[in-house]
């Protein structure tokens, strides 16, 4: 918790200070509970109906309440796209990255990748 | 001037959209290209900034012996504290002084080791100090130091942010915001802590009122000093590089609709992130350094400790990184204050000279200046509670207190400043904290008067209103 500048169980505080480091970066993107809520989130935009865009849409209301606009839908498609492609290659791991679970592996890991991306954004982390 | 700024860059970002984000990925890529070529030129917010003034010190190591270390062991000493030991210090002396935990009718304790003069300066230091007495004349004691807090976490705010109260931007954040990062692949300012807890905690290296991006990133002693530098398990560098460039894109079309500058101290956040990968692993890579250097440290690589974090903090600044501070907390000595310090001084005084030798011998320690000491001093009298089941300690002292200087823009050999005969006062030449603060950032080539920053309606300084520089101290 020191990372997100909570304070140590011994002691409490009015207000935290609000930090903004790379050490929140590297946790929100590689710690394994942060891994495993990104299959989980991308497992369930993935299980929603229609094609890409409407799933990735799902995955905008879920994370940010809002759906994506026409810009960002097309960065966050070309991603999906292009991440699909390497781990049908075999450049990435789909079983490892994708983990357990039903249906394509390949699916499974490359929209657990576009959950992990829309779970670091900052409208994400941070209120305003 | 601000809102100028932030207006151009966002209109600048709604005309580019997206573009924005495929050139930072194409300049990420290229990066990854050049990697092989050396260190790259920081740019952005904290591209390295010209000093006020010509400067001397490029980077500051801050060793913050938390807890407070009693001078009277170390550095003051007070042969009349023996003469009366057992009787109480007169209350002219004291004054309205009150304690944290003794009452000011305590009885006056002798110093509980050995003093002897050292090097061609004639320094006079204690015997739990055999290493630091081999560089003597590298470094400026100031025995005349002095704060206006006796309590340890608003005490160590006091010394890092010149402001007793969390909230304000500690001295590397000044120091970062004044002259910028030399460093593209590392922190500008890191924080490491061996020993205990750190009572004043984050507050101590926060940025306060500054962008966050200038706050003190945290390195862990033990194990690997950053969490999750390795990406899951199946990925590969492009997939990040990939990953950072839909975020990034992502993000700066949301700073460019929002405008808060935090947005984008969170996309050079992720950008940083992405460099610790590979820069993380290398500087930890303690199999880099010869047998005789560990040794001079008295390091073993795989045990975190001091001498571990000293040598890292070496590294750090060697690969230009700005501000390092370690904590070194555990020298509050309310009961058995020699056994204290004997403890304390085991932990540390090899390392602490050990880091000025080390300097010297690799031509850093012009550029470098480190400073020593805690956030106040410990009482002449002794501290004695049946209740707390404390004996032969010594209770907390903001009136006089002992630290030392060393390397850029120091003058080595001299002792500074001087306490009455009982090291309860300040006799001569006080050092005030502001006035540390004002040196050290004269140091770096800044003037502690002209380093401000517009927040609340007013401009704000490390020095608040105070500080004067000690030039005695300075070469």
């Amino acid at each position: 918790m020191t990372t997100f500048d909570g304070p140590s169980g011994d002691s409490c505080l009015a207000r935290r200070d609000v930090s903004n480091s790379a050490l929140q970066a590297l946790t929100l993107m590689n710690d394994p509970m942060f891994v495993e809520v990104a299959r989980a989130l991308g497992a369930a935009a993935l299980a929603s109906p229609g094609d890409d865009a409407a799933r990735l849409d799902d995955l905008g209301r879920r994370v940010l309440s809002r759906p994506f606009a026409a810009a960002e839908r097309e960065a966050l498609l070309g991603f999906l796209s292009t991440q699909r492609q390497r781990l049908a290659a075999g450049e990435l791991d789909a079983a490892k990255l994708g983990g357990d679970g039903a249906g394509d592996p390949v699916d499974r890991a490359a929209w657990m990748l576009v959950a992990r991306a829309v779970m670091n954004l900052d409208e994400t982390v941070v209120k305003r | 001037m601000n809102g100028l700024l932030h207006a151009t860059r966002r209109h600048f970002f709604s005309d580019c959209g997206l573009g924005v984000g495929k050139m930072a990925l194409a300049g990420l890529l290229a990066r990854e290209c050049a990697a092989a070529e050396g260190p790259r030129a920081v740019t952005g917010p904290l591209a390295p900034k010209p000093p006020h003034f010509p400067a001397k010190a490029k980077a500051v190591i801050q060793l913050f012996m938390a807890g407070a270390p009693s001078q009277l062991e170390l550095f003051d000493h007070k042969p009349k504290l023996a003469e009366i030991e057992g009787k109480p210090i007169p209350p002219e002396v004291i004054g309205g002084q009150r304690y944290a935990f003794i009452r000011p009718d305590a009885a006056v304790l002798g110093p509980q080791f050995k003093f002897a003069r050292h090097g061609q300066s004639g320094a006079e230091i204690s015997e739990m100090l055999p290493w630091l007495a081999g560089v003597v004349d590298e470094i400026a004691i100031v025995r005349s130091c002095r704060t206006d807090q006796f309590n340890h976490a608003p005490a160590q705010i006091f010394m890092n942010c010149g402001f007793a109260q969390p909230g304000r931007p500690s001295m590397g954040s000044w120091v970062t915001y004044g002259l910028g990062s030399e460093s593209d692949e590392l922190p500008a300012f890191v924080v490491m802590s061996t020993g205990g807890g750190i009572s004043g905690g984050s507050a101590n290296w926060s940025s306060g009122f500054l962008p966050s991006m200038h706050s003190g990133t945290r390195f862990r002693n033990a194990g690997d000093p950053i969490l999750n530098v390795g990406q899951p398990a199946g990925a590969d560098d492009r997939l990040a590089v990939d990953t950072l460039g839909v975020v990034g894109a992502l993000n700066r079309t949301r700073l460019a609709a929002d405008g808060d500058p935090e947005i984008a101290t969170r996309i050079a956040s992720y950008e940083m992130a992405h460099r610790l990968q590979t820069s993380a692993p290398e500087l930890m890579d303690l199999s880099q350094e010869t047998a005789e250097t560990l040794a001079l440290y008295g390091c073993t690589p795989a045990e975190a400790s001091f001498a571990r974090a000293c040598l890292l903090a070496r590294r750090l600044v060697e690969r230009g990184v700005r501000f390092v501070t370690i904590y070194h907390e555990g020298w509050d000595g309310h009961s058995d204050v020699a056994g204290n310090v004997r403890g304390n001084c085991e932990k540390t005084d090899r390392a602490s000279a050990a880091l000025v030798t080390d300097l010297r011998r690799r031509g850093m320690l012009d550029s470098t200046l480190v400073v020593w000491g805690g956030e106040f001093g410990r009482t002449p009298m002794v501290e004695a509670s049946a209740v707390l089941g404390r004996s032969k300690g010594r209770d907390h002292h903001p009136n006089a207190f002992t630290m030392w200087l060393a390397g850029g823009g120091i003058r080595p050999g001299v002792t500074h400043g001087a306490t009455d005969e009982l090291g309860f006062h300040v006799a001569s030449d006080e050092v005030h904290v502001h006035d540390l603060q004002a040196t050290v950032l004269h140091c770096l080539g800044l003037d502690h008067e002209r380093l401000t920053f517009r927040h609340a309606g007013r401009d704000f300084r490390l020095t608040d209103v105070h500080g004067r520089v000690v030039n005695a101290i300075l070469s």
